[in-house]
């Protein structure tokens, strides 16, 4: 795809085109553990947007200055450190959450998004540049937990529930699914990836169907093309003769 | 008049897949209506009802996903689609091997996820890897298991049973094992509850062999697997003492049969070459063994053939090749093959301990205790305590004052044994004995037998001098031990003793020595079970008995074991006192006053150290289940429900 | 009372029973008169049978007589001469179509049913006669592989080594074909002679003739022939591919080969083939007319029929009362092996022996159900499931552990396919596409 095709594309259709998750399948396996609840995925995606961010401009920063044989130790000491930050600060401020989301947040250091980026984009691409890839990564991957958490949550506890990281306090509850009639299916692993392949399968007919589409509208553009050309070439001719 | 091309050949066989499938739905029809008739016969007319309506329940949820999916995928001709997706058989499969107390819901959704996941995204019939009823029925199992239907209760299965102890049943005691399902031939004949269509072994073989005749289902899958199964079981128990009776049960029990016959024999995920399926039967034969010895799961069945159909794949790339210039090859690999994996079963069983054998049972206990006369230690086999106050209501021991020696009594006393407690067939009689007892200590003096009425070669090896030797010295707050294979006739021995103890005046606590109290560890508890919980079937209901300062007392009574499942044998309410403390609203005692259930089995929820468990808890806290004892407990449990909710109410 | 050999695979569990009992529909023209077909007014004689190709002897205008040569064969080893099966004038070479769907080269000629005929041999005496006179007896006489083959006769016995077995094929494990069977039971006496030339021929000490056991007239008719010399007679299995000769040779010794049956000691040749050379020995008269079994369902009259070489099918149907239905399938030879064509304009030639044409039916197929039955039933030992999903999914490595190219397409896989697929097909186009890649 080229530059100017990405730019033309809208906000939720980059969403879904550069999903790292259903797109470009990384980060799968946090996305898998901890999206049985709401308030799991919202916590771990904010961690990762913060971390991703900056990570990436950090990066986008030091990269010309890094000899190239040591470039990855240097990448992943600059996550480690983002990453311990964020998780002392969880730890202070959303001590619930950082119990719940455990090892993960840890393992955000590893995550393939972060050093995917940084490996791909943002050691190339200047500071303003990367600070945004960062931030749309990290959101289309928010986007991605979120929708993970919601199918899940409701299908698997019946409930959305939502409550403030920092005081724990509930702040709404809704039930969808009586009670009983839930299927804990989705709130173990199984469930986990039964949900991961729908949303993929999901994502790539989307992107299969708009590709069709593209495709459809270039060959129709270039036909019309031909055809304004010959008109042309026949005006021009006729012109000739005439003259 | 048009002359086609059609490339050749241009004749082809009767035999089509339509009807290939619908003799097997013929089958699992027949296999359906063995399950209704029996579970109105044993049950009632409600049980066989909740059959046909989940088997039902099940088709239309296959049906309906069909269609669902096929209109979505813009299919073009819907109803050729749904006709060639046979969803109907993995339905049918479904409920027949899932339990009879699975919700309708449960039912409903894990049959949409196994059509779904395991049949329509790989493309349809004919593409998928795993078997779609193994996979909804493991959903089931993980995952509905909370959402089982109490009202519908059969008692644990054989392979829950077996599970219990550690599958593996020494010799001695298969037949006390074996009789409460009626024995193997009531099994071969499908008369005990287990899942819904596993139970008939004779009708199973015999669709098998209908579907082998007609050339249905190959008759190479089936046989080795069963087989497999059969003479592992044997060796397996042949190394720990069981004998063939233990490889019949082991084919017998679970859903060997009718894995075998129905979900091995599934063509599309298992091999397709003859030295393939033959490799692939013995590996799910010994995955089966590995799965039911060591892992928690009941029946290794479903989980085997899961984990081989992810093997299809490689088995048939392995016999790629020509038949008639690679025969050599292949017979190599797959001799290969099926060593390794008897092989691996082979040695998982050699590590199996059957789960009751205490560390004493090596015959050493006798002579560590080094009280008695040592009889020749390795003789008998003693297992678990046994104490002397223990509940021997179903002995109905009773004494007659024989004589008086010095400061001796002595009693001949008389009491029911294996045969006469459990109803079970043969020529039984009372087991009588004649006891002395020491007046002034308040022990035995001696046990001597003097008419042995229980199974020859069986109880007695709780009769022998040896086994007798342990009363001596024993007081009614000593323990005794249970000979391992002859509990029944160590509890009737014992219950004479205790007779004739309580006889001769003497009391629990005032022998002079400590009671021992029976230890809470003792009780072999299970998983947990909230004081929340439904307990409808039990029917408890309080009656205010008496108040004290701030304690209320309530006399209880609900139903157990017996009123519940509606069991044979004489069955009455179970009745206890429950002390409840208003203040907190926790239990503070609990006591029975009548034991109703099975006498050996259900009183385990009885004893002191079970109804301890009970003190301090509400109705928000938790109590566990006794372990072989799970009705009982929950009988307690509701009128300790009971007794808590109505002095919520005062 | 020869009996079958029970080889290696019949004891071995691993492997299926390579064969299958189908229903031959025989007694729709077994035991019904044979019909010597009128001639027709044209003949169209191919000049290419098979893979040997001839050049014409006769020119336009030219008065032919019936065992008249008229054509002869360009290549040495591929060498059937063409003899005149009427006598008439040559209208001239044409294009027709044959039934490899492709136009060739036909002598046509004028039928001018007076039956004008000259002796093409003189009478040979094939007990005093060398090896070697046989041998060119049977290469100038244009003796073919008549089973179907069309493969020339006497190229196997050119330099027979370590044969020790001589067997004539007269199983026809073909569904709805009986020709051969007629054909025998009508000339025991030259089938005799040709055989013991044959036998001869082939250095072999002895020889069987092989015939399905249900066939009790025939068997007894060959008991009465060859009772007494090195032939015995026995007795196989009514089961399809019981006449290919791999299967057969299996059958009667137990042994496999790799490529010609040399290799296992024997040599094998069809029971028409016998009898045509016992008439070319004892008559003098070339190959000019075949018995022909017309069967199946969508014609009206089912039955054998003598005809003579260069007839057009049109006229055999025509003659066998026409077709039944709307749409038929018209196949030169066997449902299992034979193929369609679809027009009837193509000609009998010397390796014809059936028409059978049936009525056209969709089948109603679903997906692979993957049971295996196919490589049960595949008489040379394939995994025709196998082939046809790595075919699908173009597998080239599986493709070639799978040894594609010993299908010899005998429809066994499709016949019995209960998902109703075109499972030969796909073998078939592995074959090409495996050509391809190569």
């Amino acid at each position: 795809m080229s530059e100017s095709n990405e730019k033309k594309r809208g906000f939720w259709s980059e969403m879904i085109y550069n999903n790292p998750v259903f797109g470009l399948y990384l980060g799968i396996c946090s996305t898998l553990a901890i999206t049985t609840t709401l308030n799991n995925a919202l916590g771990m995606g904010v961690a990762v947007i913060v971390v991703l961010t900056i990570s990436n401009i950090v990066i986008s920063l030091i990269a010309p200055l890094t000899p190239d044989e040591i470039h990855i130790p240097v990448y992943i000491v600059v996550i480690a450190t983002l990453v311990t930050l964020v998780g002392m600060l969880m730890q202070a401020y959303t001590p619930e959450l950082y119990t719940t989301l455990g090892t993960f947040i840890d393992l955000i250091v590893v995550n393939c998004i972060i050093l995917g980026r940084a490996e791909a984009y943002a050691c190339s691409h200047n500071v303003a540049e990367s600070a945004r890839d960062g931030l749309m990564m990290g959101l289309s991957y928010t986007f991605s937990l979120l929708a993970m958490s919601l199918i899940r949550q409701i299908l698997g506890s019946g409930v959305i529930e939502l409550s403030n990281p920092m005081t724990n306090q509930l702040i709404f509850s809704l039930r969808l699914i009586p009670e009983g009639f839930e299927i804990p299916v989705f709130t173990t692993q199984t469930g986990a990836f039964l949900t991961f392949a729908i949303l993929a399968a999901l994502v790539s007919a989307y992107k299969l169907n708009n590709e069709k589409k593209e495709a459809a509208a270039a060959k129709a553009k270039a036909d019309a093309a031909k055809e304004a050309a010959k008109a042309a070439a026949a005006a021009a001719a006729k012109v000739k003769e005439a003259a | 008049m048009k002359l086609t091309f059609n490339p050749s050949p241009n004749y082809r066989n009767e035999k089509s897949t339509t009807g290939i499938m619908k003799d097997l739905g013929l089958c699992l029809c027949a296999v359906l209506l063995y399950a209704v008739i029996y579970y109105c016969a044993a049950f009632g007319a409600q049980y066989g009802l909740r059959v046909i309506l989940l088997a039902c329940d099940a088709v239309v949820a296959a049906l309906a996903t069909d269609a669902v999916f096929y209109k979505f995928a813009k299919s073009k001709d819907i109803m050729k689609d749904m006709k060639s997706s046979y969803s109907i058989i993995t339905a049918l499969i479904l409920v027949l091997i899932s339990r009879i107390d699975t919700s309708y819901f449960a039912m409903a959704v894990c049959t949409v996820l196994a059509v779904y996941f395991g049949k329509l995204v790989f493309g349809g019939f004919g593409q998928n890897i795993f078997n779609p009823a193994a996979f909804g029925a493991a959903l089931i199992m993980g995952n509905f298991a909370a959402g089982y239907n109490v009202d519908f209760a059969t008692g644990a299965t054989p392979t829950q049973a077996a599970s219990s102890i550690g599958w593996m049943i020494p010799g001695g005691n298969f037949a006390s094992f074996i009789s409460q399902y009626g024995g193997l031939g009531k099994m071969f004949l499908g008369q005990y509850p287990s899942t819904i269509g596993s139970t008939c072994a004779l009708l199973i073989l015999c669709c098998g062999a209908f579907l082998i005749w007609q050339r249905d289902i190959d008759w190479q899958t089936p046989v080795f697997y069963i087989c497999t199964v059969f003479v592992e079981a044997l060796c397996i128990g042949l190394m720990h003492g069981a004998g063939i009776e233990y490889a019949l049960f082991n084919v017998l029990a679970g859903g060997i049969l009718f894995g075998g016959v129905f979900m091995a024999t599934d063509p599309v995920t298992t091999p397709v070459t003859i030295p393939g399926r033959i490799l692939w039967a013995i590996g799910a034969a010994s995955l089966t063994l590995i799965i039911r010895l060591k892992a928690n799961f009941a029946d290794g069945v479903l989980f085997a053939i899961l984990l081989m159909n992810m093997l299809t794949p490689a088995i048939d790339k392995l016999f790629d090749g020509n038949q008639i210039k690679d025969a050599a090859k292949f017979r190599k690999t797959v001799l290969i093959g099926s060593a390794c994996f008897a092989a691996l079963a082979l040695l998982v069983g050699t590590s199996v301990k059957p789960k009751e054998t205490a560390p004493a049972s090596s015959g050493s206990a006798p002579a560590a205790s080094g009280e008695a006369a040592a009889p020749a230690g390795g003789d008998v086999n003693f297992g678990e305590a046994l104490p002397m106050t223990y509940n021997f209501n179903a002995n109905k021991a009773s004494c007659v004052l024989d004589g008086e020696e010095n400061d001796t009594v002595r009693y001949a006393c008389k009491a029911k044994g294996f045969g006469l407690v459990t109803n079970a067939d043969g020529e039984y009689e009372m087991n009588e004995a004649m006891v002395v007892v020491d007046k002034a200590t308040g022990k035995v003096t001696s046990v001597n037998m003097i008419t042995f009425g229980d199974t020859e070669g069986v109880g007695d090896a709780a009769t022998s001098d040896a086994a007798l030797a342990q009363f001596e010295g024993k007081g009614l707050d000593d323990e005794v031990n249970l000979v391992t294979g002859a509990t029944f006739t160590t509890r009737s021995v014992a219950s004479m003793v205790q007779a004739a103890l309580k006889e001769a005046g003497a009391e629990p606590g005032t022998s002079g020595e400590t009671a021992a109290k029976p230890a809470a560890a003792d009780v072999n508890f299970g998983d947990a079970l909230p004081m929340s919980y439904n307990f409808n079937a039990n029917k408890a209901s309080c009656v205010l008995d008496g108040e004290e300062n701030n304690t209320v007392r309530y006399a209880c009574e609900a139903k157990g074991f017996g009123l519940v499942t509606n069991a044979d044998g004489e069955y009455e309410m179970n009745q206890a006192m429950v002390v409840v403390d208003k203040a907190t609203g926790k239990v503070t005692s609990v006591s029975m006053i009548t034991f109703g259930d099975t006498a050996g089995v259900g009183d385990m929820a009885t004893s002191d150290g079970a109804l301890a468990q009970f003190e301090g808890k509400g109705l928000d806290d938790e109590v566990n289940f006794v372990t072989g004892a799970t009705f009982t407990t929950r009988s307690v449990a509701s009128m300790a429900q009971a007794a808590l909710k109505a002095a919520q109410e005062d | 009372m020869f009996q079958e050999r029970k080889g290696k695979e019949h004891m071995s569990i691993l492997t299926g029973p390579m064969r299958f009992h189908l229903d031959g529909h025989k007694e729709l023209t077994a035991h019904k008169d044979v019909l010597v077909l009128e001639e027709p007014d044209d003949l169209y004689i191919p000049l290419v049978n098979g893979r040997a190709a001839c050049s014409p002897l006769v020119k336009e205008g030219d008065e032919v007589k019936v065992g008249q040569r008229i054509g002869e064969p360009t290549d040495g080893f591929w060498y059937v001469p063409i003899f005149s099966p009427v006598s008439g004038t040559v209208v001239g070479i044409e294009k027709r179509m044959t039934a490899a769907l492709k136009p060739g080269d036909h002598i046509h000629i004028k039928n001018d049913h007076k039956h004008s005929a000259t002796r093409a041999f003189r009478e040979f005496d094939y007990e005093t006669a060398t090896r070697e006179e046989i041998l060119d007896f049977v290469k100038s006489a244009g003796m073919a592989g008549l089973g179907g083959a069309g493969f020339p006769t006497f190229n196997k016995y050119t330099k027979p080594e370590g044969i020790d077995l001589f067997i004539i094929n007269a199983v026809e494990c073909e569904p709805y074909l009986t020709a051969d069977y007629a054909n025998s039971m009508a000339n025991p006496e030259l089938m005799r002679d040709g055989a013991l030339a044959l036998l001869k021929l082939s250095t072999a000490p002895k020889g069987l003739i092989a015939v399905k056991e249900d066939k009790k007239d025939l068997i007894e008719v060959l008991h009465k022939q060859f009772d007494g010399t090195p032939i015995e007679v026995a007795e196989v299995a009514d089961i399809y591919p019981a006449g290919w000769e791999r299967t057969l040779i299996y059958m009667l010794t137990g042994k496999r080969y790799d490529r010609l049956p040399a290799e296992a000691g024997c040599i094998l040749n069809n029971v028409s083939t016998c009898i045509a050379l016992g008439n070319a020995m004892k008559n003098g008269m070339p190959i000019t007319a075949k018995y022909l079994t017309v069967s199946g369902d969508g014609v009206k009259e089912p039955q054998n029929v003598i005809v003579p070489v260069g007839t057009p099918a049109s006229e055999v149907i025509r003659q066998c009362g026409g077709y039944v239905g709307e749409d038929c399938l018209l196949i030169a030879g066997g449902p299992m092996m034979g193929r369609t064509i679809p027009n009837d304009q193509f000609v009998i030639g010397i390796a014809n022996n059936g028409l059978t044409v049936l009525q056209h039916r969709e089948p109603f197929s679903v997906k692979c159900l993957r049971c295996g039955k196919c490589t049960e039933t595949c008489p040379s030992g394939l995994v025709p499931v196998r082939i046809n999903a790595c075919e699908k999914i173009k597998d080239i490595d599986s493709l070639k552990k799978l040894s594609v190219m010993d299908c010899i397409e005998c429809g066994l896989c499709t016949y019995i396919c209960p998902s109703k697929l075109d499972v030969t097909e796909g073998v078939r186009r592995a074959k090409r596409y495996m050509a391809l890649v190569k």
